[in-house]
């Protein structure tokens, strides 16, 4: 036992050392790095990179952490990504929890990294909360609502600006073409949706990403899991839902390009009705893919706007019997 | 396809440490690393030699009821109160355990199982009656990863600026289960391979069993707050698994968790930067290695019975 003792007391000793050796780093990165390098910024999913992206150019190294087609909700950090957050310049992310973990270690305001929390923008009442009642747990998926989106993108360009002072003239600039571009392609959806019988307005997906899309373009929004997709769906979720396709006369059910269509799938098969092509809920899609939207510009599926050309298309071409 | 990245050195084993930002970086990584490794060794060759090896699994299930009732109570998904509920819960768990066993005839790999899914059981319930449109998992508000222990909040004490968080959390933990462990090494020794020989000889057997589960709550809690499901759950086994092919007495097992903790952080860390995967995944990986090599190479393997068996001549 007495052998023992210093045996264990050793390593314990070394690590409080550890300890006291990594806290006392001075923290002198912020002045040289402007002058020396490209500035580089993290960007946490596909919609807030593809705003960073395009609002910076090339005068940034822009690295996103989620590629097309990845669900933030389970997103595991590669060893990559933790060297890309420590050496960023900015860290922008989406915040309201949705990349879970990270999001909330990103929002508590760690002092080694500068990071910009997008949903911050956005006002408190403009949210949807999952619970009205009692807790203040907003939906995260505020990408889908072009109005929100703008807000975000409005904020976005300010924490941009603020950061790097040298880029701002640029910055604003891009910032209008993007708002400018985002304005056409959802007056062209609104304009779609209309296409669709009033009655039939109807959007059944896997999980509950729509509800922003569903308020501003008027469509009804249900779905059969919940807001985060590892949650599955309960037994009366189903009944009610089978029951609703059934008395609605619902032709068509919609399937996500990052989540399980399983659940779905067999609804469908229940209820007789199609399954619809998989829509991009939690991630965009990749540069190859490419829709036809307004004026017969094409647009890819890594933006916004692809996105909503590709989503609002996929929605009227299944609703329209 | 290409699955295996091409190894290079360069950019396995020196680019981790090559600027200021990323050594301060991932020295708190390893860290870690090491503190998860040594709390989790530790207290894990006293649960092997238990034959529940499995608990770190059975605490990651059954700590879901308390995450969610710690959100019905405080109505938010910080970390405080979903840390609070979870060790409540763990701590229920795996004291129902440990009273299951006590108190009735069922073996304990049954009780495990039983406890732990009923309580996992339980919490899938509560999400489902509570509403079924909450983002509540204990995947995004709880586990963490070792990669992002760097961005835990930092603690100031007096208006100076201490360090990380999770790392004090964790070094607590680790010393604080290091010093009992001495302290009390041979009372826990005895009721732990002979239940019947300590009792005997005048010692509180269930409590100190319960004192034991108490600890392992705490650790495996804390730990995965820290760095996830997997990392726990492998380093509750690997360490005391691996030493007890080279030692048969304890505390050349314990000792052995030092060194074997240090082996798979560092293992883990390089082979991560090297096929750019989970840092977690990696550590794991590097102990099955580990551990598949002490099963060749231990004295009494099966190798050396083949290798001798060949060079015996057969008449």
């Amino acid at each position: 036992m007495k052998r023992f003792l210093p045996i264990i007391f050793i390593p314990i000793s070394f690590c409080f050392f550890l300890f006291i050796g990594c806290e006392s780093k001075p923290a002198n990165e912020t002045g040289d790095l402007h002058a020396t390098q490209r500035i580089s910024i993290v960007t946490t999913t596909t919609q807030v990179n593809d705003i960073v992206r395009r609002l910076v150019g090339d005068s940034c190294v822009v690295t996103p952490l989620m590629g097309p087609g990845i669900d933030p909700h389970s997103y595991k950090p590669t060893a990559h990504d933790m060297t890309s957050i420590s050496t960023a310049d900015l860290v922008v992310f989406h915040g309201l929890k949705f990349e879970g973990k990270l999001a909330s270690l990103l929002s508590q305001g760690h002092s080694k990294v500068t990071s910009y929390d997008v949903s911050s923008a956005v006002p408190k009442d403009l949210l949807i909360y999952i619970n009205e009642t009692e807790t203040d747990l907003p939906d995260p998926h505020i990408w889908f609502s072009p109005k929100l989106w703008t807000i975000c993108i409005e904020g976005i360009s300010a924490f941009l600006s603020r950061e790097l002072p040298q880029l701002k003239g640029e910055i604003v600039d891009r910032k209008k073409l993007i708002l400018r571009g985002i304005e056409n392609v959802s007056n062209w959806a609104r304009s779609k949706i209309q296409s669709i019988p009033e009655d039939k307005r109807i959007l059944i997906t896997s999980h509950d990403a729509f509800r922003y899309l569903g308020e501003y373009f008027d469509l009804e929004v249900i779905a059969l899991q919940g807001i985060s997709t590892l949650q599955e769906a309960g037994l009366n979720d189903r009944t009610n839902l089978v029951d609703f396709i059934s008395k609605k006369k619902i032709n068509c059910l919609f399937i996500e390009s990052s989540v399980n269509p399983k659940g779905l799938q067999e609804i469908a098969k229940e209820t007789g009705a199609r399954i619809g092509k998989p829509l991009y809920s939690d991630a965009f899609g990749t540069r190859a893919d490419l829709s036809t939207g307004p004026n017969q510009n094409t647009y890819a599926h890594d933006t916004w706007e692809g996105m909503l050309v590709y989503n609002i298309e996929t929605i009227v071409n299944g609703l329209n019997p | 396809m290409n699955l295996i990245p091409k190894f290079d050195p360069v950019r396995v084993f020196l680019e981790p440490w090559s600027t200021p930002e990323l050594i301060s970086w991932n020295s708190q990584v390893i860290l870690m690393g090491l503190l998860v490794c040594w709390a989790s060794g530790m207290i894990g060759s006293f649960i092997v030699v238990r034959r529940m090896a499995l608990m770190g699994d059975a605490i990651s299930h059954g700590i879901l009821p308390g995450v969610i009732i710690a959100f019905l109570a405080f109505g938010s998904l910080d970390v405080g109160p979903m840390l609070l509920g979870a060790c409540l819960a763990g701590l229920a768990c795996s004291f129902s355990i440990e009273w299951l066993q006590q108190n009735s005839p069922i073996k304990k790999d049954a009780s495990m199982a039983i406890v732990f899914t009923s309580f996992f059981a339980l919490g899938v319930t509560l999400i489902n009656l509570q509403t079924g449109h909450l983002d509540l998992d204990t995947d995004c508000v709880l586990y963490g990863e070792i990669g992002l222990t760097p961005l835990a909040p930092n603690i100031t004490l007096a208006g100076n600026n201490v360090g990380n968080r999770s790392l004090w959390v964790m070094g607590l933990i680790c010393l604080i289960i290091v010093s009992l462990i001495c302290l009390f090494y041979r009372q826990i020794l005895v009721t732990s391979f002979d239940a019947t020989l300590a009792h005997s000889i005048g010692l509180p057997v269930k409590s100190i069993q319960q004192f034991l589960m108490l600890l392992l709550a705490l650790s495996t809690v804390a730990s995965l707050e820290s760095v996830g499901v997997i990392l726990v759950v492998a380093m509750l086994v690997f360490p005391s698994v691996t030493a007890s092919f080279f030692f048969s007495r304890l505390p050349s097992i314990l000792v052995c968790t030092f060194p074997l903790g240090i082996a798979y952080t560092f293992g883990g860390f390089h082979l991560a930067y090297w096929l750019d995967c989970s840092i977690a995944a990696a550590m794991a990986i590097t102990a099955t290695v580990c551990f598949i090599a002490a099963l060749g190479l231990c004295p009494n393997s099966f190798l050396w019975k083949i290798v001798a068996h060949k060079k015996s001549p057969h008449n």
